[in-house]
């Protein structure tokens, strides 16, 4: 073999064992691992004594007879539960890990092993091979002080902007002056011919006091799109959605919902007013002079939330609570928000804050920024609902024509591209400010799509630019407003290079050992005569292991050849899944004859996923065995970051209840 | 990561790797599948020989114990004909040579587990790997350990020794014991000390 070639293995080798990959399949497997194996041990815990003490009845392998007494096997036992929990919740696990392997060790020769389970051999793998590895980078204690501030985990990549583009709705010169605060950008916006600007990640992240554009014009209406690209997800992700105003002199009401759990930013942009509710780590205020700062210290900060309370019937101390802050500036002639209400209770009727606006003049245009501050799941924005009963009131001649629908398609990942060229971005700006009156739909798909870009679409490696422009409202007299800066994902980039990352080794060794683990038992089967027929089964349902729910199903009487159909299915199963839990897609075409066929599956691998944890499931119902649900935990692992990082956000929002309280332990 | 805890790391993969594809390649030799596969095991050592026609025959092998901590092979492989169950019986303190041994009807204060679990632990399989004798200490220490236990517990009905019984008894889908009654359960001494 000469150099290249050698040169080659390695390098292959290095790309398939050690390339980074995201941490949140392995994170997911290390809290479901955890919650498994504090399951596992809470069943041992009415029988210390006489499991593991020297009063017992154990049967020790390679060991000497030396189980301590009953109140030592207590305190070890208890140390090995104290650390199968923190492990779980990934505390310290470079020291928890190997701590709960060790004592899983000694427990295991104890008296475990005399079963010669395979799941207690899994058990064992994992726990080894997790105690070499980083385990903690995502979804752990660490990570969440890294959310919090405390200990940053991937500071180049936190907020690094990697795109910003501004679409101008006139490409003349008689207005314009952009001024990006932040520094990073500032040089490259000089004036409104720079529509795109590369950010040098080098250069840092983009702080939240910085990240606004402040745009003043010469003339009535300017409209602008604002994009930005960002490298990472988490942290300030915004929407901005407009409603077009009416000469409507009804009470207008505009209700914006998000969960209490989400720390919102919220800078609700009236026509002449501006409302600030700004989050926990964003507390940003906008003066009467148009500028934006930072609240400078906590007394400001109870000074401005004072005036906000007394804007609105908000309960102080909930409102404390979120950590909001609610700002009236520059009233002007129109009312700021009149009623800001926060739930009054976490039970489950209350999932939503609202801040209602009650208006007695017509609402020109009302901005509707929404952004998440830092320790936000961004999951619950999909949840961030905007709808009033104003909205009833437009007519169709105030509706946008159709081709609004091209800016902001209601699909979240829009086939329409970013606005890369003069030509496109003067048709862009062209076509908003040619609307001045945006449909409560667009309003609605413009967060939809916000809270879509979040997410990662499924079957693919790749996302497309998940674009809402900014149209901005002029004060008549100032001719100045301000922006938070809407991000959009970067066209191409693979989801999983968001996030926190791992090196692949783990969670591949450990997948792959679980595949190779299913073929095993399944080609086992499969040369196994016995499991030539559904004897086998009922055999096995009436057998050692039999459980009531086993010989329910006897009892049916149904035929044989349904026994002889499920024995086949399970060697099927178990020969296939190694192969097919890999699989996300499948899409092949074929000929037959003179025409051809195409066979199009996605969600391949969930399917399988299914079909495993059902089948370890009626292991645990008609065999009294849940020990192998050991078995479906492992399948995050074949996910890949984005699938995992999603599912974890839809289980997150059905127990949205839960992050109530985990809000209090955030604080 | 640093050079050398990537070649660490990689000699891993490869123990991990090995053991699973000597543990799958084992199946076709244990059950006899094709031609070539060969697996012989010793008192420590079990080894997969393969042997491809015109090449020189390739041993691979593992510490017996090691081996089986790979190879998951199948469970419920065969259909069982009986349904089983054990019972634990003593010898009274002071009984005379000759005495009746009594049921000590303690089997779930030691072994409280669903009855699947209880019998592969009788089974020590494991210990069964390292040899009769080392599986004849661990039977006599399980026993000693329950009469011990015994003892502690029913300080008025001392033993002096423990015997281990396993029953069988036809298969059933009606109910796990629908068959059990006396003419057609058998009896097994599985263990007993001193025995």
């Amino acid at each position: 073999m000469n150099v290249e070639k050698k040169a080659n293995i390695f390098s292959a080798w290095n790309n398939l064992w050690f390339a980074e990959v995201s941490a949140y399949p392995l994170a997911a497997y290390r809290i479901l691992f955890g919650l498994y194996m504090v399951a596992y041990l809470a069943f041992s815990i009415p029988h210390i004594t006489l499991f593991f003490s020297n009063q017992g009845v154990y049967s020790p392998f390679l060991i000497p007879d030396i189980a301590p007494a009953p109140l030592l096997a207590y305190i070890l036992f208890g140390l090995m539960f104290l650390a199968a929990l923190a492990f779980t919740l990934g505390y310290k696990t470079k020291y928890s890990a190997p701590l709960l392997l060790t004592l899983y060790f000694y427990h295991f020769f104890l008296n475990i092993a005399v079963k010669a389970c395979s799941y207690d051999r899994l058990i064992l793998m994992s726990l080894i091979l997790m105690s070499f590895g980083e385990i903690d980078a995502a979804w752990s204690v660490k990570s969440l002080k890294g959310l919090l501030g405390r200990k940053r985990i991937t500071p180049v990549e936190e907020d690094a902007t990697s795109n910003v583009t501004v679409a101008p709705g006139k490409l003349d010169d008689s207005h314009s002056k952009l001024n990006l605060r932040n520094s990073v950008w500032s040089s490259a916006l000089s004036d409104l011919d720079s529509r795109r600007m590369k950010m040098d990640d080098k250069k840092g992240k983009i702080d939240g006091s910085n990240n606004v554009i402040h745009i003043a014009s010469k003339q009535g209406n300017i409209s602008i799109g604002i994009y930005r690209s960002r490298k990472r997800l988490g942290h300030s992700a915004a929407a901005q959605c407009y409603y077009g105003g009416g000469n409507n002199k009804d009470l207008h009401t505009v209700r914006i919902a998000f969960p209490t759990a989400m720390r919102a930013s919220i800078s609700l942009g009236l026509y002449g007013s501006e409302v600030e509710v700004e989050g926990l780590e964003h507390n940003l205020v906008q003066n009467d002079s148009g500028n934006v700062r930072a609240l400078s210290d906590a007394a400001e900060l109870r000074a401005a939330q004072a005036r906000a309370v007394s804007a609105s019937s908000i309960n102080e101390e909930q409102f404390s609570h979120t950590r909001a802050l609610a700002k009236v500036v520059n009233a002007g002639d129109y009312a700021p928000a009149t009623r800001l209400s926060l739930c009054e209770s976490q039970d489950k009727s209350c999932r939503e804050n609202e801040i209602v606006f009650d208006r007695t003049q017509p609402l020109a245009r009302l901005a509707v920024p929404m952004s998440l501050s830092k320790g936000t799941d961004v999951a619950n924005y999909t949840n961030a609902r905007v709808g009033g009963s104003h909205l009833a009131g437009y007519s169709a001649a105030q509706a946008a024509p159709s081709s609004l629908a091209s800016w902001s398609p209601a699909s979240p990942y829009p086939a329409a591209p970013a606005p890369a060229d003069s030509a496109q971005l003067k048709d862009l700006g062209n076509r908003i400010i040619n609307f001045p009156q945006i449909l409560p739909q667009t309003a609605s798909s413009c967060f939809a799509n916000a809270a879509s870009a979040e997410e990662a679409p499924t079957g693919s490696n790749s996302i497309s630019n998940s674009f809402a422009p900014i149209s901005s409202y002029t004060d008549p007299q100032t001719q100045s407003s301000s922006y938070p800066v809407f991000f959009a994902r970067e066209k191409s980039e693979p989801y999983v290079a968001f996030g926190p990352k791992v090196s692949a080794w783990l969670p591949r060794l450990l997948a792959l050992h679980l595949a190779i683990f299913y073929f095993m038992t399944g080609l086992f089967k499969a040369l196994s005569p016995g499991w030539h027929s559904g004897e086998i089964l009922k055999g096995v349902m009436s057998g050692v292991y039999a459980s009531d729910a086993g010989f329910g199903m006897l009892g049916l009487h149904v035929p044989n050849f349904v026994y002889d159909m499920m024995a086949l299915s399970v060697i099927v199963f178990e020969l296939t899944c190694p192969f097919f839990f890999y699989v996300r897609k499948l899409d092949f075409s074929f000929a037959i004859g003179a025409s051809s066929c195409r066979i199009k599956i996605e969600n391949v691998q969930l399917y399988f996923f299914l079909v495993g944890f059902l089948f370890h499931a009626g292991i645990a119902i008609v065999m009294q065995l849940p020990q192998f649900m050991i078995c479906p935990i492992g399948y995050v692992l074949f996910m890949n970051g984005a699938d995992v990082r999603r599912l974890f956000k839809q289980i997150t929002l059905k127990f949205r209840w839960l992050l109530l309280k985990t809000e209090l332990w955030y604080e | 990561m640093s050079s050398i805890k990537k070649i660490l790391l990689s000699l891993v993969i490869l123990f991990v790797l090995c053991g699973d594809s000597i543990g799958l390649a084992s199946e076709y030799a244990i059950l006899k599948a094709p031609p070539g596969f060969t697996y012989n095991e010793t008192n420590s050592v079990s080894t997969l020989a393969i042997q491809i026609p015109g090449m020189q025959q390739i041993d691979l092998s593992l510490p017996k114990l090691l081996f089986y901590f790979f190879y998951s092979g199948g469970v419920f492989n065969q259909v069982a004909t009986n349904n089983i169950d054990y019972a634990i019986y003593g010898l009274p303190n002071g009984a005379k040579p000759g005495s009746e041994w009594i049921d000590l009807g303690n089997l779930k204060d030691c072994f409280p587990y669903p009855l699947g679990e209880t019998y592969i632990r009788l089974d020590i399989e494991w210990h069964k790997l390292l040899g009769d004798k080392v599986y004849k200490q661990a039977m006599d220490n399980l026993l000693t350990k329950i009469r011990v236990k015994y003892n502690r517990d029913n300080p008025k009905k001392q033993i002096q020794k423990v015997a281990l019984y396993q029953m069988w008894w036809p298969r059933s889908e009606q109910s796990y014991t629908a068959l059990r009654y006396p003419a057609n359960t058998h009896w097994q001494l599985m263990a007993a000390e001193g025995h």
